[in-house]
């Protein structure tokens, strides 16, 4: 067993924190059904009324739909009578919900209007003990709260407002992209990586790795020590932000030291990476990470939110939705389209880290009394102005501490 | 005509498995090339996980299997079956097929990676028959760990 530093307990992660079953309970209790936000949907996903979509909080399916009032509302996917998950498509439009086993019917506020036989077969008895209040048994509603086009959901009463969630130094970043235009929905990808959810959040927190995993990043100039970049984060260390501003291939003082700069490497279909600025600012490229379950993906013009679903200790799902916004001319469309193949499933970089992930896993699962260092860029979990750091990560350990230990 | 077509999707089979350097040979040089889910595809959804337009970006995938991307040693073998081919617009072939992909590590037993279809125009250029777009629509929406290889 390894000693943990007590005066910066976020240098070391056990790695048990990544196996443990009772870790992983502990979790959806604590962080996934706890005091969080989690990000649950863009509403552009369900503009009409009646659209509705399933998704998956934590281990904990949901379903939102929006209701006449255009409000959006948010459901356990669990039939009060038997626990059934009732709702089995993953998106379409509906006057109610209707249990398929007995057929119990939700309005879309959830309120349950109908059970069959309730009054049992006339001549035949059967039915509800006369005492039976229908409105005794609704869906379970969770508390939703949307921030410009954005649909985040709570388990808990009495959360503080999604902005003070999020914090001053957090919601400037999120304005930058979601800035009120409407949102336009591109399409999904979906992965399942066997590895603990909490690394892929890590790996989002860690601009050390970036440049150096990442050949296609150094070699073609998107991402790289030597551009300015800076690491933010918010009160609690949960949230984080990475940016990079400014771009170049060339080769520099910087690259040498780098084995993962190719300069002998060129793209055939260099278009892929001619991006043009739209957001204010001098960043290019903008990871923000939001405490439990969220990436936003502003890199170059290919924009995502990034959905961790948990599966187990060892594994989850990531959940990419990737949007350009309503007012899009067909160019700007096609390179959104076009910058999508450095990201998601068959993502240029992307595939580096859910490859590295599982090596992470496979690596950690057998000693659950070692421990991860994270000392780059010193022991702290302030702001740094460049990206030979790890501190976001220790930040967010910080906060899982703050939160796991209470 | 079936024949050839049917000659066509081996040698893609073969290329992507055994050669990938030699996969974009088999595209015309203003080809288009996608892979996607389909829920992306029953939904009108223009985003694809691999999105390539013109040969350029082709090439540019094969170059990332070979020389950018980390990731862990595997072997992919491509089944490819059902192939129906019609007379297109403009003396093209449409073309339709079924594919199968399994997935073989260093150190575990084969397993099942992804199965779809293809949807795909195909031209004649000389005497070689090439995809002039080609649409791979994988049934699954879920892709197991990441898609490293070609569809």
């Amino acid at each position: 067993m390894l000693e943990t530093p007590t005066s910066a307990p976020w240098t070391r992660v056990p790695y048990r924190w990544y196996t443990d079953a009772d870790v992983y309970a502990r979790e959806q209790e604590r962080i996934f059904r706890g005091k969080s936000w989690n990000y649950a949907a863009l509403a552009c996903e369900i503009p009409n009324h009646g659209d509705f979509k399933t998704t998956t909080i934590g281990d904990a399916p949901i379903v939102l739909v929006r209701e006449k009032s255009g409000a959006i509302n948010a459901f356990e996917n669990r039939c009060a009578h038997r626990g059934v998950a009732f709702c089995y498509t993953a998106h379409g439009n509906a006057k109610a919900f209707q249990c398929p086993y007995h057929q119990w019917v939700y309005d879309l506020k959830g309120k349950l209007i109908g059970v069959p036989f309730r009054n049992g077969i006339e001549g035949l008895g059967g039915g509800m003990p006369a005492e039976f209040d229908l409105a005794d048994h609704p869906l379970t509603r969770i508390h939703v709260a949307e921030r410009n086009g954005v649909v985040f959901v709570s388990f808990q009463d009495n959360m503080e407002s999604l902005e003070d969630y999020l914090g001053p130094a957090m919601v400037p970043y999120f304005d930058r992209i979601f800035d009120g235009r409407e949102l336009k929905l591109l399409g999904y990808e979906r992965q399942v990586i066997d590895s603990n959810w909490k690394l892929y959040m890590e790996n989002l927190k860690d601009p050390y790795h970036a440049s150096l995993l990442h050949v296609f990043f150094a070699t073609f100039g998107l991402f790289r020590f030597d551009q300015p970049a800076w690491c933010t984060m918010d009160e609690t260390g949960g949230h984080s932000v990475m940016a990079v501003s400014a771009r170049s291939a060339e080769a520099t003082e910087a690259t040498k030291g780098m084995k993962s700069f190719r300069s002998d490497l060129k793209l055939a279909g260099p278009e892929l990476i001619k991006p043009v600025p739209e957001f204010p600012g001098k960043a290019i490229g903008v990871m923000q990470t939001l405490w439990p379950n969220l990436i936003i993906q502003q890199q170059s013009n290919t924009l995502a939110t990034r959905q961790i679903v948990t599966k187990g200790p060892g594994s989850f799902e990531l959940h990419w939705t990737f949007f350009g916004f309503a007012d899009d001319d067909e160019e700007m469309i096609s390179r959104r389209l076009r910058q999508a193949n450095l990201v998601g499933t068959s993502g240029y970089v992307s595939i580096d880290d859910a490859e590295v992930l599982e090596f992470s896993q496979k690596g950690a699962t057998p000693y659950p009394d070692n421990e991860g260092v994270l000392e780059m860029g010193g022991t702290g979990t302030t702001d740094q102005e460049h990206h030979i750091t790890e501190v976001p990560v220790r930040a967010f350990w910080r906060r899982y501490r703050d939160v796991m230990e209470a | 005509m079936i024949r050839r077509v049917e000659e066509l999707y081996y040698d893609y089979a073969q290329a992507i498995d055994e050669e990938v350097e030699r996969w974009p040979d088999l595209f015309t040089e203003d080809a288009r090339y996608r892979v996607t889910s389909r829920e992306n595809y029953d939904r009108n959804l223009p985003l694809a996980p691999i999105y390539c337009e013109g040969r350029g970006m082709i090439v540019d995938r094969a170059m990332a299997v070979r020389k950018t991307t980390v990731y862990a040693t595997r072997f992919m073998r491509h089944a490819i079956t059902n192939v129906r081919v019609s007379e297109g617009a403009g003396g093209a072939l449409s073309a339709r097929a079924n594919f199968t992909i399994y997935e073989t590590f260093e150190d575990t037993i084969t397993r099942l990676f992804a199965v779809g279809r293809y949807i795909d125009t195909i031209v004649r250029s000389g005497d070689a028959l090439l995809f002039c777009d080609k649409l791979c629509v994988l049934d699954s929406n879920v892709v197991i760990g990441s898609l490293i290889y070609p569809v």
